[in-house]
């Protein structure tokens, strides 16, 4: 399986020149809040998926006073890459390079280095519907080239006809957009309905391995489901009005959600803190397993998971890592932790690996 | 940049307007020329004014010409009753170059994308009606990106011409994978497209002719 053999960080967020060897392991890294462990994980993150997981611009990313950060890797046992490069300098924007070719377009490198990541941010999924819908896209992205490709002509169908409605151009310009709506919607509704179901499977096994006793479960709620293309263009026809009125497409694949439930009631009203937690780690655990099944091993970022959690929860996940663990696993956590299988451990300090 | 004189300025500007030219080439080009004898200059400077001077779009079917009607549009050998609709007229040189048409075109002068600001309003899409149902044209083939914008055009075309003639043959090229192309390297989307469009296959024995 593919990992990160070689990191080279230069002018990114903290760091302003780290050069890093790394194992395929499962990779400790460890030090105070602040010391750049979190930002070490960003870079990683920011070469597999093309940003970082954390809202923000690239300029943000940039080392104080810099206008420019460089971000470099050398992969081993991937079939196609040896090395990848994400380089953002300020008037020029951010580039990708594969084996030192620049890429035309982002998406073309999503899915290629497959990664998975739990941050203290993820729970924002719960509350959220718009964050909920970016994290399920991404993760059916990485594992369907398929997925990507039609969930982006579909967003483009949908801001041209949005265009046509706010300028209220006639139906029959809005018409074939409508058609490639329910073309495209028809799809990802089809492999949404696969996929939650392959998740949440999953995710029920895993839930159970881990002892927990609630029953949470996520139920896949499409904004509208049809059969083929003509009921859904019926559908659409029936909203038109509406649409006109708003200035926008009020229906559709976009508008798709998936609720998370602790026995039978919304989660984000009903579960407790440590329920909300339990439940998102277990899901990235299924996401982990997922990507798996679907594509090569993901790398697996876990940062600052184990805070707050008491020693013999960190030994359940521990353990449960190491025996499904497929490829390079990266963990954070501010002090040394122990655990009873063979690990790589790196102690950080002011953004500076301490040998 | 600085440059030594105000028209060396110029004539680079210029240049590094046009595709696929940056301000280096431009700069080259440009001292190449300062280099040249002044009649080749010269000559080069009159072609580009007649070029804008007499190059005319055809009334009839939008390709570039140098009178009122194309050479296409006034080729009495070629079938009047089959239009070949293009988005540009690179488009149409392409299939010109191709030797296998031997109908008529219509360009259309791009295609249908909103987010750009291209309606149908934009595009000679009424003189193409028109010409439908004043030449006795059998067929159509639309011969469209594979974008979705091209799709969105011939899906609009293709209702507009059958409102005009409801018997009328629209076709579309064919769209599938490039000749000398290797499976394994196709995209999936080409890939499934051409599965979709397949065509029957049939063997040519060359004794029968
Ligand atoms: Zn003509």
């Amino acid at each position: 399986m593919f990992y990160y053999s070689h990191i080279e960080l230069s002018f990114f967020r903290g760091f302003e020149n780290l050069k890093l060897e790394l194992p395929n392991d499962f990779i400790l890294i460890y030090g105070n809040n602040g010391s750049g462990k979190t930002n070490f994980l960003e870079a990683i993150n920011l070469l597999s998926l093309t940003k970082s997981f954390r809202p923000v611009t690239d300029k943000e990313l940039t080392h104080w006073n810099q206008d420019f950060y460089f971000v470099h890797a050398e992969i081993k046992n991937h079939p196609l890459l040896t090395k990848i490069s994400c380089n953002y300098l300020k008037n020029k924007g951010k580039k990708i390079f594969h084996n030192d070719n620049p890429i035309q377009k982002f998406s073309t490198h999503i899915g290629l280095l497959p990664c998975v990541s739990l941050t203290p941010d993820d729970s924002d999924i719960i509350k959220d519907s718009a964050k909920r819908r970016k994290w399920f896209n991404l993760l059916f992205s990485q594992g369907d080239k398929e997925y990507l490709n039609t969930l982006q002509k579909y967003e483009n169908a949908l801001q041209q006809r949005n265009i046509l409605l706010k300028s209220e151009k006639p139906f029959k310009e809005l018409e074939p957009w409508t058609y490639q709506l329910c073309l495209y919607g028809k799809i990802l509704l089809h492999k949404r309905k696969l996929y939650f179901e392959k998740l949440f499977k999953i995710y029920s096994q895993i839930h159970e391995a881990l002892g927990a006793w609630d029953v949470s479960k996520f139920l896949y709620a499409p904004n509208c489901d049809y059969e083929n293309i003509n009921q859904a263009i019926t559908h659409y026809e029936k909203h038109l009005k509406t649409d006109y009125l708003y200035g926008f497409t009020t229906i559709g694949a976009h508008k798709d959600n998936v609720q998370f439930l602790i026995d039978d009631q919304p989660l984000k009203h009903f579960g407790s803190q440590g329920q909300q937690k339990t439940f998102i780690i277990n899901l990235k655990l299924a996401e982990y397993e997922f990507l798996s099944n679907h594509q090569k091993a993901p790398i697996l970022l876990l940062d600052d998971v184990f805070e707050k959690l008491d020693k013999q929860r960190i030994a359940v996940i521990a353990e449960f890592l190491h025996s499904h663990q497929k490829g390079q696993i990266l963990v954070t956590h501010p002090q040394f932790l122990d655990f009873h299988f063979k690990h790589f451990r790196l102690q950080i300090q002011n953004h500076q690996i301490i040998l | 940049m600085e440059y030594p004189t105000e028209s060396i300025k110029n004539v680079v500007e210029s240049f590094s307007k046009l595709p696929g030219i940056g301000k280096k080439t431009a700069l080259r080009l440009t001292l190449y020329l300062i280099q040249r004898a002044s009649h080749e200059v010269d000559s080069l400077a009159n072609a580009l004014l007649a070029l804008h001077k007499n190059t005319f779009r055809c009334k009839n079917c939008n390709n570039l010409s140098d009178r009122e009607i194309c050479n296409i549009c006034s080729d009495n050998s070629r079938d009047n009753g089959i239009i070949c609709v293009v988005e540009e007229i690179g488009d149409l040189l392409a299939i010109e170059k191709t030797n296998t048409f031997k109908g008529r075109y219509h360009v259309l002068g791009g295609r249908i994308s909103p987010l750009e600001g291209v309606g149908p309003n934009q595009l000679s899409i009424n003189k193409l009606l028109e010409r439908i149902l004043n030449e006795n044209v059998q067929e159509v083939i639309l011969a469209l990106s594979t974008t979705q914008e091209g799709d969105t055009t011939a899906f609009y075309l293709s209702k507009e011409i059958l409102s005009v003639n409801p018997n009328i043959l629209i076709s579309h090229i064919a769209k599938g994978i490039p000749s000398g192309a290797s499976l394994e390297y196709t995209d999936e989307l080409t890939l499934s497209r051409s599965l979709i469009y397949r065509s029957q296959y049939s063997v040519i024995s060359p004794s029968k002719t």
